[in-house]
């Protein structure tokens, strides 16, 4: 007995040495939350329900768990059929955003920073993330839905997979999201954005909506977004482009006219805005916008070849 | 008989993808028409081709997935997450259960992970008291 006590003794301090030099500089405390007056000092988010996993299966647990928050409630069962990957028991995070889109929700990838992440939370909006709960060399992925936090009290609430609502030292969540590579997703319903002062990553989420889950669902997201950046041409253009979708073709010429007025050096609107005078049966109005659009294609150093396209099917009559 | 069918699946595979890929609402009817992704893309995202898509979608299958549910999960892809997919698939971090992680571990990093936990630079166990700093 004495002998195994040594040993056990032994065991555990050589570990604390090797853990001690695992953590070399990581050890030292991340910095420090910025005082960022945005930030308020708690928020938790309602309506996220607790939903326990079972073996392997935290990535659809945590997507139900959004997935109910966002007014869509299924359960993690059979998500596990649509994103659960068996030959690596796990799910990949791109599963998780294509399935958000497929069902109409904007997938958007928070910005790898922990602000960022409790920025979300504090709008209302959870955040499904990526942890590494191990460390980088005995990895440990799990998937969890942050809920809330409370700054005073260094905490981060976490919806992880248990039976009950998880607290977290802000300072640990921190480390665990950053080595799992700081993946986060706000999966947010029909015409909410993101609370992140990001226009290029919300862009992105919404066109990948439009083009890869349900344009429908894209264009409240592109309205609200033009109300929020009326300057930026892009959010117009996507506007534009799901109102054609949809059939709309005033609607999408209205929008392509605004764009066209935030940008007139961009080549884009006036392209799209040669072929629908080209469906009206203006053709020479259609030429004279395409070739506009090739012109500025040129002067703004864009991609030529779709320019030229759209030249060459209305001189060939199409 | 039983050999045919692996034959006929590739072929009910693949046509099954052509649809999924030709029903996808990606582009509008007009050809020539600029579509959104190819305004707002800010990386150095590129269109990824039917066939890289097939590619994904036999690694998919390969990892257990049925075939037809592989090519739906393909096909729903954007841009950008089509070729992280393809360039790195291997290396993409599939979030499971820490438990059966840990299963594989030995005594030695038990005890290493153990103390990391106290010093709240991981989270593995949940029976460690976490404390707040």
């Amino acid at each position: 007995m004495p002998r195994f006590r040594w040993l056990s003794g032994r065991l555990l301090l050589w570990g604390a040495g090797l853990a001690v030099s695992a953590l070399g500089a990581g050890c030292a405390a991340g910095p420090p939350l910025r005082a960022d007056a945005s930030l308020p000092g708690s928020a938790r988010v309602d309506g996220v329900p607790v939903v326990r996993q079972t073996r392997n299966h935290c990535g659809p647990a945590a997507l139900a768990m959004v997935l109910a928050w966002a007014g869509q409630p299924v359960t993690p069962a059979e998500l596990a059929g649509l994103v659960y990957l068996p030959g690596r028991k796990g799910t990949l995070p791109i599963d998780l955003s294509r399935e958000l889109r497929g069902r109409g929700l904007l997938a958007y990838r928070v910005k790898p920073a922990l602000e960022a992440a409790l920025g979300e939370v504090a709008a209302g909006h959870p955040v499904l993330v990526l942890e590494n709960r191990g460390l980088s060399w005995a990895p440990v992925w799990h998937y969890s839905v942050l809920v809330g936090f409370d700054r005073e009290a260094g905490e981060a609430v976490l919806h992880a997979g248990g039976n009950r609502p998880e607290a977290v030292a802000l300072g640990t969540f921190r480390r665990t999201w950053s080595r799992g590579g700081s993946f986060g997703l706000a999966a947010l319903p029909a015409g909410r954005l993101p609370a992140a002062d990001d226009p290029d990553g919300i862009l992105e989420a919404l066109a990948d909506l439009e083009a890869y889950g349900r344009p429908g669902a894209a264009r409240p997201g592109y309205l609200a977004f033009t109300t929020r950046w009326p300057g930026d041409w892009r959010g117009w253009f996507g506007l534009a482009n799901a109102w054609y979708a949809a059939g709309d073709r005033p609607g999408a010429r209205a929008a392509l006219e605004r764009a066209r007025s935030a940008a007139p050096r961009r080549p884009e609107p006036v392209n799209n805005l040669a072929w629908l005078a080209w469906d009206d049966g203006r053709r020479d109005d259609a030429l004279a916008l395409a070739r506009e659009a090739a012109a500025l294609a040129e002067t703004v150093g864009a991609d030529p070849a779709p320019y030229r396209d759209t030249l060459d099917r209305m001189l060939q009559g199409e | 008989m039983r050999t045919r069918r692996p034959l006929l699946e590739t072929v009910a595979t693949v046509a099954l993808f052509a649809v999924l890929c030709l029903s996808l609402p990606t582009s509008p009817a007009v050809a020539g028409w600029i579509p959104t992704t190819a305004a707002v893309a800010t990386s150095q995202a590129r269109l990824v081709s039917v066939l890289e898509r097939q590619e994904i979608a036999d690694a998919l299958a390969a990892l257990g997935v049925d075939p037809a549910e592989a090519a739906r999960r393909a096909a729903g892809l954007s841009d950008a997450e089509a070729l992280q997919a393809l360039e790195r698939f291997d290396s993409l971090p599939a979030g499971g259960n820490p438990f059966v992680a840990i299963a594989g571990l030995t005594v030695f990093v038990f005890l290493v992970l153990l103390l990391t936990d106290i010093l709240g630079y991981t989270d593995v166990y949940p029976f460690v008291k976490r404390t707040a700093q």
